[in-house]
């Protein structure tokens, strides 16, 4: 059987395991949702200029903590009644089980995402259609690759460690600030100006940059790291 | 016969403690090796190792299935305290995953006649009723249908008949019974007597401190 059968093989299982307990995809877009709501309610009238760094903001941090609870449990199930055993002794590489199930979390990221940005602007008055700039949805694209694959791959490391809840956001809050830094200043350049300026450039280039290296150890040291102990 | 795993020398220590030393031993197609030994002598762990589960040991675990490269396309694991089986999915769903995986056929009718063999015949009309609401024995019966289905040659079993009742027990003594006549292999633990009582079988027997027999 091809690693590309696999893997389309494992996603859809992937899909079928987060639709078949459907709390795991609401959960993290109603937490995104009350965070916005906060957000909105305790947030004063601010000019059109600051409107537009508090929508960032407002989008980057609940898309980011609603990814947390997300991700943290995107082994949730491989971890238990030795699942994720039984794979290993089965005929598949430990890489494509991750590509699968980074694929399946990028999905997610990208649900979450797109539900903030809409409620975002909901909530602001803002158009919609800012966000089908091209820069925009670049930035947006690498954000979330960005954090799905370091969320996959700590995800992957800390599946064996008891102190699991403790050791995946110590993790992932310090290593995700390069990818939200470089996100919340591509995104306001981009939302402000309609064409591809040099500091977005830059920005974008960044996030660009952090999605490649953490896709590349998502791959390979989250593989290395579900190999027999 | 052939000779479908060769171990020499198998030693492993849980950091300074050792476990087992310099176990050795062969299986051939149509063979059955029952491991034996007190509580914490190393069983589950040899059968770990032998699924290619843990590393850091000692000694050569070597297979030969001439028609495979890989020997995990020729073996199936069972392990005593689980089913490795998703919680939320149905049964049907759960032997189509695992399937799919070998690149092995998911026809519907022949996924429901293992189902019927195991006595679940009721519940892939319930297509959606998820495993989490099963019985210990019905998980395990499950556990066993996908070994059925599996095609493997080589199956390593740490107590196969955990939660199953005494008519799932015979049929289970039957079914690996016609598994060595058709030629395959199986190396099991188990405390129960009656599962190999009648089948021709060698002990592998693994005491305190290494002694093995």
């Amino acid at each position: 059987m091809s690693n590309l059968t696999q893997y389309f093989q494992l996603m859809r299982h992937f899909f079928r395991q987060e639709f078949s307990a459907l709390e795991r995809m609401i959960s993290p877009i109603l937490f995104a949702l009350v965070v916005l709501l906060v957000f909105t309610f305790t947030i004063p009238e601010v000019d059109d200029a600051w409107k537009l760094k508090m929508v960032v903001a407002q989008v980057v941090i609940s898309s980011f903590f609603a990814l947390q609870v997300s991700l943290s449990r995107s082994f949730e199930i491989e971890s238990q009644d030795r699942f994720f055993e039984m794979i290993r002794v089965y005929p598949t590489r430990t890489t494509t089980f991750v590509l699968a199930k980074l694929s399946m979390v990028f999905f997610m990221a990208t649900a979450t995402f797109v539900s903030t940005v809409v409620l975002t602007s909901l909530l602001n008055s803002l158009d919609l259609l800012v966000w089908m700039r091209l820069p925009v949805m670049l930035e947006m694209v690498f954000v979330i690759g960005g954090l799905a694959s370091l969320g996959t791959l700590l995800s992957a490391i800390t599946l064996k460690a008891k102190a699991r809840q403790v050791l995946f956001p110590l993790l992932f809050f310090p290593l995700s600030a390069p990818a939200l830094i470089g996100a919340s200043e591509a995104l306001i350049d981009s939302l402000s100006n309609s064409n591809w300026t040099d500091n977005s450039r830059g920005w974008i280039v960044l996030s660009g940059a952090f999605f490649v290296i953490l896709l590349t150890c998502a791959l390979l040291l989250g593989g290395e790291s579900l190999e027999a102990e | 016969m052939t000779e479908i795993l060769n171990v020499k020398n198998l030693s492993f220590s849980f950091g300074q403690r050792p476990l087992f030393a310099d176990v050795s031993f062969s299986l051939q197609s149509g063979r059955l090796i029952r491991l034996t030994g007190e509580n914490g002598t190393g069983k589950s762990t040899m059968m770990l190792l032998l699924a290619g589960l843990r590393n850091g040991y000692s000694g050569t675990i070597e297979f030969n299935f001439l028609d495979n490269l890989d020997n995990r396309q020729m073996t199936s694991w069972m392990p005593a305290d689980a089913n490795a089986l998703d919680p939320n999915l149905s049964a049907m769903d759960n032997l189509r995953f695992w399937q799919n995986l070998r690149g092995l056929n998911t026809d519907d009718g022949e996924l429901r006649r293992v189902l019927a063999n195991w006595g679940l015949e009721g519940l892939y009309k319930i297509e959606n009723l998820p495993v989490d609401l099963f019985s210990t024995g019905m998980k395990r019966r499950l556990s066993i249908a996908r070994l059925e289905l599996s095609q493997t040659k080589l199956w390593l079993l740490d107590e196969p008949l955990f939660g199953l009742d005494d008519i799932a027990c015979r049929q289970f003594r039957d079914f690996l019974g016609a598994h060595i006549q058709s030629g395959g292999s199986a190396v099991v633990i188990t405390h129960d007597d009656r599962l190999v009582s009648n089948l021709n079988h060698d002990v592998l027997h693994l005491g305190r401190k290494g002694e093995k027999h």
